[in-house]
C-alpha cells in the first residue's frame, strides 16, 4: 500500500469505454504493492505526457481497477479522449479531501453532467461500506438524455434515480434545483435526518446552496468544486484558492461543506484562469 | 517565558520576525497574503508579477519529491500582470507587510510594472526576480549578467525611493559578482536563493516530466546550496547589506545555521508543503529559535555572521 503517488505514475489503459460520443472511463489495473487508498471525491492528476495534467475524479475503485471518467471540453480532454487500450498515463494523486462520510442518516446525491463522476465513486462506496444501507435517492440532471451517464449499471443498484434533462428528453423537464425543491418539500419532513452530497457546475451547485439553506441543510450538504484549474494539488502554488477565506480547491477542497462555502465570497460567482486573474461566471 | 526580541530590521524597513513567505507559494492572492501574514510570518512576498498576463507552462508543472523533500517547479511566471494584481492587492489588510515581488525583461519594463503600484497600500518592499530559471528572456536571463544587473537595479532605484531587494539565482559560477553589481546599484538588500536548475524524467514514458521540460529545484536538498551562497555573500559585504536567505529552511535548526552563515532574514517556501497551513510550522520556527537565543544569551543580531572569523 502507498499512501499517494507524488510523481506521475504510469500505467497503461487497460480498458476504454465510451460512456457517450464524447465521455469515456478509463480503467487501470493497479499492481499489487503500489495500491493506494482513495476516498470518494478525491482526485488524480492525470498527466498526458508531453502535452499536459489535468484534476480528475475518480469515478470507480474495486479491487485494484481504477477508473476516471473525462468528458471532451478542451483539447486537453479531447486528447484523452483519443488514447486507446495501453497507452500510458500518469497518476499522481490522490489529492484533495474527499466526502466526509457520515453513514448516519439518509442520502441524497446530486449530479449536474460529468458531475456525476465522483458521486458515481460515492455511491458504489456507500452502498459496500454501510451495514445498515442507507436509502439513497440519486438525482441526476444533464442537458439532454445522452449526458445522463451509467443509467443502466445504476438500476441494478438499490437506489432511487430520478433523472432531470433540459431539453425534457428523458425524466423531468428542467434543472435538478427545480427537481430538488419538489423532492424537498414532498421528503423532507425532519430535514436533519438527510445528508446531501452533491457535484457539478458551480452556478448549480450555488443554486442546491440557496436551496438547502432555505431548510436548515447546509451544514448536512457537502459539495465538490470541479470546474476550478489546479496546479500542483498539493496547496502550495496558490492558483486554486477562493478569496477570501483563502482555502484552496486542491487540498482543503474540492468538497466543502455548504455553510463553508456560503461564506466564500468566490462560491458560483468567480474562478481563476491560469495566469491568476479572476473570471466571472456571469 | 518572554519570547525573545525577533523584530528584525532590513534597512529601514521593520518586521516583526525575521520569517518571511517566499515568492511563489501561497502568494497570488490577497486572501493567502492576508492568511499567511496572519499565520505568523513577519512579512509574506507576492508571487513575481510582470508587465503582462501570462499563463505559465503547461502542467506538470509543481512536483514533489518525498525521498528528498523537496520540489522540483516550472510554473514559468504565470501572473495575471501588473494592472490585475495591483487590483487584487486593493484588498490586502493594510496591517499586513508585504513585498511584491516583480520580474520583466529589460529595464524599462520592471519600471513600467513597480509604477503599476504607485498608488497602492504600499509594500515594504519590491523584490526583483533577477533569477527564474524556467521562464524565456525574463529572470535569470536578466540575473546572469552584472553589468546588466547593474543596469536595471540602477534604473530602477534612481525612478523610485522604495527599497529595492534583488532576488539572486544560484546558477551561475560566482553569486558575489552579481551581487556587488546589484549593491554597487544601490540594492538595498540580497536575497539568495531562487530555484536550482533541475529536470526530471519518466522512465516508462521516457521523456521528462515537467510541461516546460525543465524547471528549478527547492526545498530540503537545496539548503546546503543556500547556505553557501549567503555564506559567500556576507564574505563580500560584511553586515553592511542586509542578506535575505532562503532555499530549504524546513526546521528551526536552519534558520539559525543561515543567520550564522551571514542572513539578517529568511525566506520559507518549500516546507510548507508538509503542513496544512503555515500556522503550526512557524510557531515551531520561532519558538526553536527563541529558545536557541536564550540558551545561548544572543540577540538575532548578535547570530548574524558568527560563523564567519
Amino acid at each position: 500500500m502507498v499512501n499517494r503517488y507524488d510523481l506521475p505514475y504510469c500505467l497503461p489503459i487497460s480498458r476504454k469505454h465510451f460512456e457517450n460520443e464524447s465521455t469515456i472511463s478509463i480503467d487501470f489495473s493497479i499492481p499489487e504493492g503500489k495500491m493506494t487508498r482513495v476516498i470518494p471525491g478525491q482526485y488524480f492528476m492525470l498527466w498526458l505526457p508531453a502535452e499536459d495534467e489535468i484534476p480528475i475524479a475518480v469515478s470507480h475503485y474495486q479491487k485494484n481497477i481504477m477508473s476516471f471518467t473525462i468528458r471532451g471540453v478542451g483539447p486537453t480532454t479531447n486528447n484523452f479522449i483519443k488514447k486507446e487500450i495501453n497507452d500510458l498515463i500518469g497518476l499522481r494523486g490522490p489529492y484533495g479531501n474527499g466526502f466526509d462520510l457520515k453513514y448516519s442518516k439518509k442520502v441524497i446525491v446530486v449530479a449536474g453532467g460529468i458531475g456525476i463522476a465522483p458521486l458515481r465513486f460515492l455511491i458504489y462506496h456507500m452502498i459496500s461500506n454501510s451495514s445498515n444501507p442507507n436509502r439513497i435517492i440519486l438525482i441526476q440532471g444533464a442537458k439532454t438524455e445522452t449526458e445522463l451517464l451509467f443509467r443502466e449499471e445504476f438500476r441494478k443498484l438499490p437506489i432511487t434515480t430520478e433523472y432531470c434533462t433540459e431539453d425534457g428528453s428523458y425524466g423531468f423537464k428542467g434543472l435538478v434545483s427545480e427537481k430538488i425543491e419538489h423532492i424537498f418539500s414532498d421528503l423532507i419532513r425532519t430535514p436533519s435526518d438527510w445528508e446531501i452530497y452533491s457535484c457539478g457546475p458551480e452556478l448549480m451547485l450555488k443554486s442546491i446552496l440557496t436551496i438547502t439553506q432555505d431548510y436548515n441543510l447546509s451544514e448536512y450538504t457537502q459539495f465538490c468544486l470541479a470546474d476550478r484549474f489546479i496546479r500542483c494539488g498539493f496547496g502550495i502554488c496558490g492558483s486554486c484558492f477562493l478569496d477570501d477565506l483563502g482555502l484552496s480547491i486542491c487540498q482543503d477542497g474540492p468538497i466543502f461543506p455548504g455553510n463553508i462555502l456560503a461564506k466564500v465570497k468566490d462560491f458560483g460567482k468567480f474562478g481563476r484562469n491560469a495566469d491568476g486573474s479572476k473570471y466571472s461566471f456571469f | 517565558m518572554m519570547m525573545k526580541d525577533l523584530k528584525t530590521t532590513i534597512g529601514n524597513v521593520e518586521i516583526r520576525n525575521p520569517l518571511i513567505l517566499a515568492s511563489g507559494i501561497l502568494g497570488s492572492t490577497y486572501s493567502t497574503l492576508n492568511k499567511a501574514f496572519n499565520e505568523g510570518f513577519g512579512a509574506v512576498t507576492t508571487k513575481s508579477i510582470g508587465i503582462q498576463p501570462r499563463e505559465g507552462n503547461p502542467n506538470p508543472s509543481v512536483l514533489y519529491l518525498p525521498e528528498i523533500n523537496s520540489i522540483v517547479n516550472a510554473v514559468g511566471l504565470a501572473n495575471p500582470g501588473c494592472t490585475k494584481f495591483s487590483e487584487e492587492l486593493q484588498y490586502i489588510d493594510p496591517n499586513v507587510k508585504f513585498i511584491i515581488s516583480v520580474f520583466g525583461s529589460s529595464p524599462d519594463e520592471l519600471v513600467s510594472v513597480i509604477d503599476c503600484f504607485r498608488m497602492q497600500t504600499k509594500p515594504i518592499a519590491f523584490e526583483l526576480n533577477l533569477s527564474c530559471p524556467h521562464a524565456k528572456k525574463v529572470g535569470m536571463a536578466l540575473g546572469t549578467d552584472p553589468e546588466v544587473v547593474e543596469e536595471v537595479v540602477k534604473k530602477v532605484k534612481t525612478t523610485f525611493h522604495i527599497p529595492i531587494w534583488v532576488k539572486l539565482t544560484p546558477n551561475i559560477s560566482d553569486i558575489t559578482e552579481i551581487g556587488e553589481a546589484a549593491v554597487s546599484a544601490g540594492a538595498d538588500a540580497l536575497v539568495a536563493i531562487n530555484t536550482v536548475k533541475a529536470l526530471l524524467i519518466d522512465i516508462e514514458v521516457k521523456k521528462p516530466i515537467l510541461g516546460n521540460i525543465k524547471g528549478g529545484l527547492s526545498g530540503k536538498a537545496i539548503k546546503p546550496i543556500g547556505l553557501r551562497a549567503i555564506y559567500d555573500l556576507f564574505e563580500s559585504f560584511g553586515s553592511d547589506i542586509p542578506l535575505i536567505g532562503l532555499g530549504g529552511i524546513s526546521q528551526w535548526e536552519d534558520v539559525v545555521e543561515y543567520f550564522l552563515a551571514g542572513a539578517s532574514a529568511v525566506q520559507i517556501g518549500s516546507a510548507l508543503h508538509s503542513y496544512s497551513s503555515p500556522q503550526v510550522f512557524i510557531a515551531e520556527l520561532l519558538n526553536g529559535l527563541d529558545s536557541y537565543l536564550t540558551r545561548e544569551n544572543l540577540s538575532l543580531e548578535e547570530l548574524r555572521g558568527m560563523a564567519h572569523g
